[in-house]
């Protein structure tokens, strides 16, 4: 029964174990652009889940055509214009975060967090 | 051990999310509640009243335009961010790995990227102004065009970039996003209104929905032009190297 | 609703926003009009949300629709007795520009001053549509605006180890915000909806509890991430101790209280303590975590030598008082923990410019090298006086009325552990507030700062009145009350 209803919501399953896994990543790894990348992958996990949110089965994409027939089944218009805000917020971060990267380069010469530590007393 | 303790907990976490995972509704079923409740709406009246055939973009601009607004406001944010941190670049003091590397880029590659420019613009401001008909719109093709930029400065190097877009031009464009939407807002207010209203009762019925096309256009294009400057503002700051 | 003033809940986002995306033209042609440039803004924002304030404790609450949709289709603007915060925020943003003209000339590079004033200006507007949105999506926008200036304000000063702590805050910071993403994704799935007294009332409706709960979790930890609470608070001290100290002021006074807010609207707003869902469990490990973080924020700050780093420290032990009063639950701790968001903020703006006019005239930030500082800056460190003994809740000042709310708050939950925690906490306070009195008025100095006197004017005046706020506080200590009540009223309802 349990098995059945995660395998329905397969998108769900998939993007709730990236979110751990990227945070796994942000966690674990010593250097800060892996670190990065780790809650790159967590952004994505965020934006599956809410797309798959909106999904419709058989839904077709929710643009209205000229002579297009009553009654078409479009998908979830809705969680497509948020995921166009959420990627727009995650470049943005990026960018503020590469650009802290190479001053935190300039300033202390490494971007592994362990050495980093040692370099705050 | 430190690892396994850190996988422990997130696996815990995980399994904490499949539990509230299997309760969801079920995937991609048109009787959800995410089908039923607002969406509704946006699809049945959302040509009418949104003013755009491809409905998300009337969501966007129209339905939830507040949000787009703050959105705008993140990039600009981001921009301003990165010029804290790293500054602009400068025509006396910057220059870049490309500029001081002894091979030139060779004829085959400027000769390509010259001719493949003005394609990608074309191709952006093909994608800003189709976004109320088809898949696209301010943020995509600025995006684009913020590529063309990105492409230009890498082979020609930033002194070019600097020198075809000057500083007085890129900071008014940078804040062309924000202002727009603005200056959107405001006609609203003007004709009494609310905030970012684009139908107004006061007008005549042709003139009102010529208004609203007039500023959804005034939207996207101020987006798009905002969104590729600040992008190519972002990675000039990003890619300069301050000359010794 | 007659005429601009209608308007009034929407222009106090739009105009410092749009005040913000033309500080870079009028940088770019007159550098030197920056800071007034921001400062007109702020006032004239600060002039109307004082108007809606009156207008809120005359008639209640009011919602503002956006382009004319009704709520669930189109974004709503709920200006209610939270949201009176608003006032705070622009009269300290006010007085935080200000201060920042000396400061920013003398530490601040030329080409940097129009993106510090253009950054000042982002994060303000993003605190005020932070506060006043009702929908829960705009809140993620507007969090997410917050953080990014904040993340690039720290790092703005380019002093070493500037771009670890703002990076560090970045990266916890971005987890948080995603957090509370996924959050609103799966409310979402549930519920339909976007608008949040369309989602309470959803939420009634359907029997998703546990997809609920998970939503829960997960707003509580990205809202706990961003206003510093125990397990979570590792990024706090670095970034508010390191940034240029007007900035510290508006992270420590105002940007922590945004995780709070955003707190305040998800368990009582959206998730309503009478609802469907028992998050009774949730709240007591809430209480308990902010026990732990006022003894341990207390006790850190005990053993630093930086002064910003102890204003730092003393600030998560408070965000702890906050949470405790939240989490109780009943009527007297959540009126004393808002209470208590208000006067923390009064009262750490005012510790935090101090500490920046010290350190612009000095040059040294470290308790060692201060000594003797009180004779020569006597106003600046006699406001550090009035706000150190408001902060230790000494009777007749303004700390005392909240922790005294929510030690009854805490009994009246029946929690009396809780209230000794507190009390213990506010002896640490104590404590390290008599070390920095005692080094700055009874020792003598070690460095012969004989050339240093009182701070410039531009820095005096905010100062002389904030610390002129700590003691009014201390005497009208019920002022907030007129709309806290009413606030506090609608969560228990």
């Amino acid at each position: 029964m349990i098995v059945q209803k995660l395998g329905a919501n397969f998108n769900y399953v998939i993007a709730t174990l990236l979110f751990c896994i990227g945070l796994f990543t942000v966690i674990t790894k010593p250097n800060l652009i892996k670190k990065f990348m780790g809650l790159n992958i967590m952004e994505a996990s965020v934006f599956l889940f809410i797309v798959s949110v909106g999904a419709v089965r058989e839904g077709s994409a929710p643009i209205v055509v000229k002579g297009m027939e009553k009654g078409v089944q479009f998908v979830n218009p809705l969680p497509q214009a948020l995921i166009l805000t959420g990627i727009v917020v995650a470049v943005s971060t990026t960018a503020l975060a590469l650009a802290l990267m190479i001053k935190l380069y300039e300033q202390c010469g490494t971007l592994d967090a362990d050495e980093l530590k040692g370099m705050e007393e | 051990m430190r690892k396994f303790l850190i996988f422990l907990c997130l696996a815990i976490c995980w399994v904490v999310f499949l539990s509230a995972v299997v309760e969801m509704p079920p995937f991609g079923d048109p009787a959800n509640i995410t089908n039923r409740h607002v969406v509704p709406r946006y699809l049945e009246e959302g040509v009418e009243e949104g003013g755009a055939s491809n409905i998300v973009t009337g969501i966007i601009l129209n339905y939830r335009g507040y949000d787009t607004m703050g959105e705008v406001t993140v990039i600009f944010t981001a921009l301003a961010g990165v010029l804290a941190v790293l500054k602009r670049e400068d025509v006396k003091t910057s220059t870049t790995m490309v500029a001081t590397s002894p091979v030139g880029p060779s004829l085959i590659v400027t000769t390509v990227v010259k001719l493949l420019i003005p394609f990608i613009v074309l191709f952006a401001v093909y994608t800003i102004l189709h976004g109320d008909v088809s898949p696209g719109g301010g943020f995509q093709g600025g995006a684009v065009f913020g590529a063309s930029m990105i492409h230009y400065t890498l082979i020609f190097g930033l002194l070019t970039y600097m020198r075809k877009i000057r500083l007085a031009v890129k900071v008014p464009l940078e804040s062309a996003a924000i202002l727009s939407f603005a200056i959107a807002g405001f006609i609203g207010l003007f004709f009494g209104q609310k905030f970012l209203t684009f139908l107004m009762p006061a007008l005549s019925h042709e003139a009102q929905y010529l208004l609203r096309h007039a500023m959804l256009l005034l939207i996207e294009v101020g987006i798009g032009v905002a969104t590729g400057i600040i992008f190519g503002s972002i990675f000039a700051s990003l890619e300069k190297v301050e000359r010794i | 609703m007659a005429g601009v003033s209608g308007h009034f809940p929407i222009l106090i986002v739009v105009v410092p926003l749009v005040g913000a995306a033309l500080t870079p033209l009028i940088g770019h042609w007159r550098r030197r009009l920056c800071m007034p440039w921001a400062a007109l803004v702020m006032l004239f924002t600060f002039a109307m949300t004082a108007f809606l304030g009156v207008r809120l404790s005359l008639h209640g609450p009011i919602g503002y629709h956006l382009g004319s949709w009704e709520p669930p289709f189109g974004i709503e603007i709920y200006f209610d007795y939270v949201a009176a915060l608003t006032f705070v925020i622009a009269l300290f943003g006010f007085l935080v520009i200000i201060f920042s003209k000396r400061y920013v000339e003398k530490e601040l590079e030329e080409a940097k001053i129009s993106t510090y004033y253009t950054l000042i200006l982002l994060i303000l507007a993003g605190m005020i549509g932070f506060v006043v949105t009702g929908d829960m999506f705009n809140l993620f926008v507007f969090l997410e605006i917050i953080s990014l200036s904040g993340y690039a304000l720290i790092a703005i000063g380019g002093e070493k180890l500037t771009a670890m702590a703002a990076f560090k805050y970045l990266l916890v910071g971005a987890i948080s915000s995603l957090c509370v993403l996924l959050g609103v994704a799966f409310l979402y799935s549930i519920t339909g909806t976007l608008n949040m007294r369309d989602i309470s009332h959803m939420l009634t409706l359907t029997d998703a509890t546990r997809v609920a709960s998970v939503a829960l979790a997960l707003f509580i930890v990205g809202f706990a991430v961003k206003a510093a609470m125990f397990p979570l608070h590792i990024w706090l001290p670095d970034a508010h101790a390191l940034a240029p100290s007007p900035v510290s002021a508006l992270l420590s006074g105002l940007v922590v209280k945004t995780g709070i807010v955003g707190m305040i609207r998800v368990l009582f707003n959206v998730y309503r303590i009478n609802g469907p869902l028992n998050y009774g469990p949730v709240l007591n490990i809430m209480a308990w975590l902010a026990g732990i973080t006022i003894i341990l924020g207390a006790f850190f700050a005990f053993f630093q030598n930086d002064i910003k780093m102890m204003f730092a420290y003393s600030t998560i032990s408070n965000i702890g008082y906050i949470v405790m009063g939240l989490s109780l639950a009943s009527y007297f701790g959540i009126v004393g923990g808002l209470i208590h968001v208000f006067n923390h903020a009064l009262i750490k703006t005012t510790l935090f410019l101090c500490a920046g006019a010290i350190i612009y005239k000095t040059g040294y930030r470290k308790l060692a090298d201060l000594q003797g500082i009180g004779k020569k800056m006597p106003i600046t460190m006699g406001a550090i006086v009035i706000a150190a003994v408001s902060i230790v809740g000494i009777p007749p000042t303004a700390g005392f009325i909240c922790k005294w709310f929510i030690i009854l708050g805490a009994i009246e939950a029946g929690k009396p552990v809780l209230a000794g925690m507190l009390l213990l906490g506010s002896l640490f306070i104590v404590a390290y507030y008599v070390k920095i009195i005692n080094a700055a008025f009874f020792r003598e100095p070690v460095h012969e700062i004989t050339e240093v006197d009182e701070a410039p004017a531009s820095m005096l005046i905010p100062i002389v009145i904030l610390a002129i706020g700590c003691l009014l506080m201390g005497v009208f200590a019920y002022a907030p009350l007129a709309f806290i009540r009413p606030a506090v009223t609608g969560f228990l309802r």
